[in-house]
């Protein structure tokens, strides 16, 4: 049934990378328990553009899920505290009246700070430019038809694929590695016909990317899997990591 | 000025292989001499700046987004359309070709279709090159499902997100182009003016969303991929970003927009909850293969769903329409589902739902069965309603979903600005008065990876390189303009949000340039808009600066425009004094209440020229000859 | 890329340290069954050393791969450690686990760093001890008698025990022998593993303090 919450709201503010910021308290009352997290966020900055304050900044688009532009620690928690949900479909059924909300940007050396909880998240398109294609001019390509791949096989491709590169899995990663997101590129392309003829070099190249970036290292501590807003195993970690092992012979 | 959309001539089915061999090639040494700026990195956008960096064009991409792969084609879940025949059930490039231009209601061009038919087995070829997950059988061969009323199984899907893959393909192939240096990639900007010099489209203004600044491009050619209008009704299933800015920068500068009324209402969405809500969740129409809609039979019946006996449950769909049943096109189904609600019948707290019930599929298949096909929407719509849809009827309701109209292009995709090409749903070309599902993929991709590749080369051979340079006086009147309008908006002190500006707007559009429109109401529609307009100029909340971030002002610029936008929309449908597809005017319906088109007077593009920001805009007539298909009344009984 | 390079690599790394962890968690394996033989008595454990040292140049060959081994296990993990914090320069106001960390995750660096503080006491105490003999038994028998010893050891062994909990699978996980499904199995063998060594060389102490060597 329909309620309506009042919270408290500590949120990032920070105008820029270059300057300090500090968790700022918000109070925001009649917030109906059917409203998403980011329409809860959306009545807060409605409200403080009428008092001529500077809105909450947040990166956000689809608001369905999908398109990975949505994102911030709350709570401690990357995408909000419900397993295998984005903070858009986050909805404010699953908070309490009263509760204390504290809401941080996505933090790793490699996204750096635009504005209060929007980050810059382009080393993540820099790992997939390093090698996450298979590499096809278009036209030319044979019948779709021409190369079988089993059902099997698609279907693990397509778990590793689902991934919508929202950065979940450097924000929660105590190490604020980019294991789980490189690998699912990896590891989709890995397993097809069509990724196998670049594979050693794909998987080289962006693993190598990594660390150029500035993401940490990964600690097998599971901590990406279980934020994954797309329950993105740890398995395909393993396979970059097989793969990874393959490209150490020719 | 006479609409030419420069159809080659030949038979239908030689058109394009003719009109490719007749186009001039640019010399591939020459290639990389011409820059080539490509709005949004959509299907579209994407697919068309990877290929044109693979052909050796210098491309410079933009999106407004953090990343290219967050365009929202990313959102579509059914599937794409290929005239494959895999299945061996009677499809053919002919019979995609007709039955996309009969979906649409005759009202998009013979000539196009055919092509995208024709290219639609070629993308399907190059998207599992890619290594595109598309479903498949046991055997290992790719699966086909029949998809939105189509009686043929010709739709190749990636489970319910093959948007997001066919998106991930293409933004794998931009990436390639990024790395190996042929494409250089501009995020988080959004275009704020298209620059036109001697007449031809010379570059463009945007303004850098992390720091405001305003930065000039110089090109050869510009290519807008940047989406749809179906934000205008504020509440749709597209992306919050979703704007209508870049194209009436282009309309503003001399492009014409072609058919702004023809806009989807997508039938099985998730209805509104409240005044607060943002945006509306569309749920794959695959769901209808299997779900029964229906009302209860009497009009403000409040009981439970599963306290209402079989007896006293309207099948409306399937009662009106047996041979089509719950399959009926978008625009059929959306439409009768607005009717049971505005007979009172509607259902859920605001009475604007109807239901769509799995009770009967689980008791036939099973609940695994039901479950492994529509797990992942049964749970996406558990998670934002909180009731369990094996139990409970699902409640749905239409939602703006897809932009048919959009800026007018001719075969080569140019649009009326020479050098301005449009590809995907920003442009109008290809799906009529309605769109089929799985067909807005194979378009977007058609023209990125399959067209503007040979036409944009068909331009440029007779072109100079670097022509435009972006020190012209044309950019400095572009960046000017663009200021001032920036300016006068932050200088605005008003006590309104630009939310509640949009919210008002798509009430005024869905309730009387929605689903169903009348001559009274879309007068008044338009004399609404010309006020709130005007109250936009007058009582528009504004802070912060033109400096850095600052997301109310890239909201106000995509509201403002929204409002320009939707009076050309509402033009668009009082001239048209018939029903097509989606356009339906009440005046103009058959005695089964279908859509009653209009051959002899409105079997044409409608295109209308910007002539000044509060004056009517013009309208220019495009005819279109079928020659190829007998123009039918849609029939779905 | 060339092999250095690779090595060098996040995955690379993780990749050394899984190998060498592996080869430790054999190491220990071995060197508790060999220490089993404190329990038979002094003449029993006596025959095993002298086994032992009878391998000659293999016995100061493996003690030589031990050490590189520790060297590289020891070396990388600081760096490791070292990257990851430099990896997240602004830390965050609240935190919460997300279900996947554990105790023995979380804590690798400071587990490894204690077990290290450990082996070095215990080589200087056990093997480069001053000795009377040609057996090592009564050595054992006397440093067991002092309570703090005891305790030093248990900290050193329980550190080891948290460290092999969370190494051993993951360094499957890190050699990519970790296939699918496999997660939940390769830790439970972890957890077992880490019990038995904690058990093993943890019982050794304790019941030469109480029961004086028998």
């Amino acid at each position: 049934m329909t309620q309506s919450l009042g919270l408290t709201l500590k949120i990032w503010k920070q105008r820029g990378p270059d300057v300090k910021g500090a968790l700022q308290t918000y109070e925001v009352r009649d917030i109906s328990t059917e409203a998403s997290f980011l329409e809860m966020l959306d009545i807060l900055n409605e409200r403080l553009v009428l008092n001529g304050e500077e809105p909450v900044a947040f990166d956000h688009d689809c608001r369905e899920g999908i398109c990975g532009a949505c994102g911030a620690v709350v709570n401690g928690k990357a995408h909000g505290p419900l397993k295998e949900t984005t903070l858009c479909q986050l909805h404010m059924r699953h908070f309490k009246d009263g509760d204390v909300v504290v809401i941080e940007p996505w933090r790793s050396r490699a996204f750096t700070l635009i504005k209060d909880l929007m980050v810059d998240r382009s080393a993540l398109d820099a790992i997939i430019q390093a090698g996450g294609y298979v590499s096809v001019n278009t036209g030319g390509a044979p019948d779709a038809n021409a190369v079988a791949v089993s059902q099997e096989l698609s279907e693990k491709a397509m778990d590793a694929a689902e991934c919508i590169g929202c950065g979940a899995c450097v924000a929660a990663c105590p190490n604020g590695a980019a294991m789980l997101f490189t690998s699912a590129r990896v590891s989709h392309l890995a397993q097809l016909p069509q990724g196998k003829p670049e594979a050693k070099k794909r998987v080289a190249s962006m693993v190598a990317c990594m660390s150029e970036q500035g993401f940490g290292n990964c600690g097998n501590e599971r901590e990406c899997e279980a934020a994954c807003p797309k329950g993105i195993s740890i398995t395909h970690i393993a396979r970059m990591n097989r793969e990874f092992l393959k490209s150490f012979f020719k | 000025m006479a609409l030419d959309a420069k159809i080659p001539g030949g038979p239908l089915e030689e058109k394009w292989d003719r009109h490719c061999f007749d186009m001039k090639l640019v010399n591939p040494a020459n290639k990389r001499k011409y820059t080539v700026i490509v709005l949004g990195t959509g299907l579209a956008g994407a697919s068309a700046s990877a290929t044109l960096a693979e052909l050796g064009y210098r491309v410079k991409t933009f999106c407004l987004q953090d990343s290219p792969r967050r365009a929202h084609s990313i959102a579509a879940q059914g599937g794409i359309n290929a005239a494959k025949n895999y299945q061996n059930d009677g499809d053919s490039v002919h019979r995609l070709f007709y039955d996309t231009i009969k979906g649409g209601d005759f009202r998009a061009r013979e000539a196009n279709v055919y092509r995208l038919a024709q290219l639609s087995c070629n993308i399907i070829d190059q998207c599992v090159a890619q290594g595109v997950p598309f479903a498949r059988e046991y055997g290992g061969l790719l699966a086909n499902r029949s998809f939105g009323g189509a009686q043929v199984s010709r739709t190749f899907y990636a489970r319910g997100q093959t948007g997001q893959q066919l998106l991930l393909g293409a933004y794998g192939a931009l990436s390639r182009q990024v790395a190996a240096g042929g494409v250089t990639l501009f995020t988080r900007r959004e275009m704020a003016e298209l620059v036109v010099e001697e007449g031809r489209a010379a570059g463009v203004i945007v303004r850098n969303l992390v720091t405001g600044e305003l930065e000039r491009y110089a090109a050869d050619a510009v290519v807008m991929a940047t989406g749809g209008y179906g934000n205008v009704f504020y509440l749709s299933t597209n992306a919050m970003s979703c704007n209508v800015s870049a194209a009436m920068g282009a309309y503003r500068k001399g492009a014409l927009f072609a058919n702004p009324c023809f806009t989807q209402i997508h039938p099985t969405c998730i209805p509104v909850h409240g005044e607060w809500q943002s945006k509306l969740t569309l749920m794959s129409e695959s769901l209808r293969n299997d779900g029964r809609v229906w009302v209860p039979k009497k009009a403000g019946d409040t009981r439970k769903p599963s306290d209402i006996p079989e007896g006293e449950r309207d099948y409306y769909l399937e009662n009106k329409y047996p041979a089509f049943g719950n399959l009926v096109p978008r625009d059929v189904a959306s439409r009768n589902a607005k009717e049971q609600c505005d007979a009172g019948k509607g259902v859920g707290a605001t009475g604007y739902a109807v239901y769509l019930d799995f009770r009967d599929a689980i008791v036939r298949d099973g609940r695994d069965v039901i479950q492994r096909k529509y797990g992942n929407l049964f749970a996406m719509y558990q998670r934002i309603t909180d009731d369990d849809p094996y139990t409970l009827p699902m409640r749905i309701y239409p939602a703006s979903h897809y932009a048919m109209g959009g800026l007018w292009v001719d075969y080569n995709l140019m649009s009326t600005v020479p050098g301005l090409f449009v590809l995907g749903e920003a442009n109008f070309s290809d799906h009529g008065a309605n769109r089929l599902g799985a067909s807005a993929l194979m378009q977007g991709l058609a023209d990125g990876y399959f067209i503007i590749p040979y036409t944009l080369g068909g331009y440029l051979a007779d072109r100079p390189y670097k022509a435009h340079t972006e020190s012209s006086g044309a950019f400095n009147d572009a960046e000017e303009a663009v200021r001032q309008r920036i300016e006068g908006l932050l200088n605005a002190r008003g006590r309104r949000t630009c939310d509640d500006f949009h919210r008002e707007l798509g009430r005024i559009v869905w309730e009387h340039c929605g689903m169903a429109r009348s001559n009274v109401g879309l007068d008044k529609a338009l004399s609404r808009v010309e006020a709130l307009q005007e109250a936009f100029r007058q009582d528009l909340a504004m802070v912060g600066t033109a400096k850095g971030v600052n997301q109310t002002l890239e909201k106000a610029m995509r509201v403002s425009d929204f409002i320009s936008f939707s009076k050309v929309m509402i033009a668009d449908a009082r001239a048209r004094q018939e029903s097509c597809g989606s356009h339906y005017n009440l005046a103009f319906q058959t005695e089964d209440h279908e859509a009653r088109r209009d051959d002899a007077d409105f079997a044409h593009v409608s295109a209308w020229k910007y002539t000044g920001e509060d004056e009517a805009p013009e309208r220019e007539v495009e005819r279109l000859t079928f020659e190829h298909v007998k123009l039918s009344q849609r029939s779905y009984k | 890329m060339d092999f250095i390079g690779r090595i060098e690599t996040p995955v690379g790394k993780k990749m050394l340290m899984g190998i060498t962890g592996l080869g430790f968690c054999g190491f220990l394996l071995v060197h508790l069954a060999g220490n089993f033989t404190l329990f038979q008595g002094s003449e029993a454990f006596g025959a095993y050393t002298a086994k032992l040292h009878s391998l000659g140049i293999l016995l100061k060959l493996s003690e030589f791969i031990l050490l590189v081994m520790a060297a590289l296990h020891v070396l990388t993990g600081v760096v490791l450690a070292l990257e990851n914090r430099a990896a997240r320069p602004e830390k965050y106001q609240m935190t919460a686990r997300h279900g996947g960390r554990t105790l023995a995750s979380s804590s690798m660096i400071y587990t490894g760093l204690l077990t290290l503080a450990f082996i070095t006491l215990h080589l200087i105490g056990f093997k480069f001890a001053p000795s009377s003999g040609p057996s090592r038994y009564p050595v054992v028998v006397a440093t067991f008698a002092h309570f703090e010893y005891v305790g030093a050891y248990l900290l050193g062994v329980i550190a080891i025990a948290f460290h092999v909990s969370h190494g051993f699978w993951s360094a499957f996980q890190s050699l990519g022998a970790n296939g699918e499904g496999g997660t939940p199995f390769l830790r439970r063998c972890a957890l077992g593993l880490a019990l038995g060594v904690g058990v093993g060389f943890g019982s050794m102490p304790v019941i030469f303090f109480l029961f004086q060597g028998r």
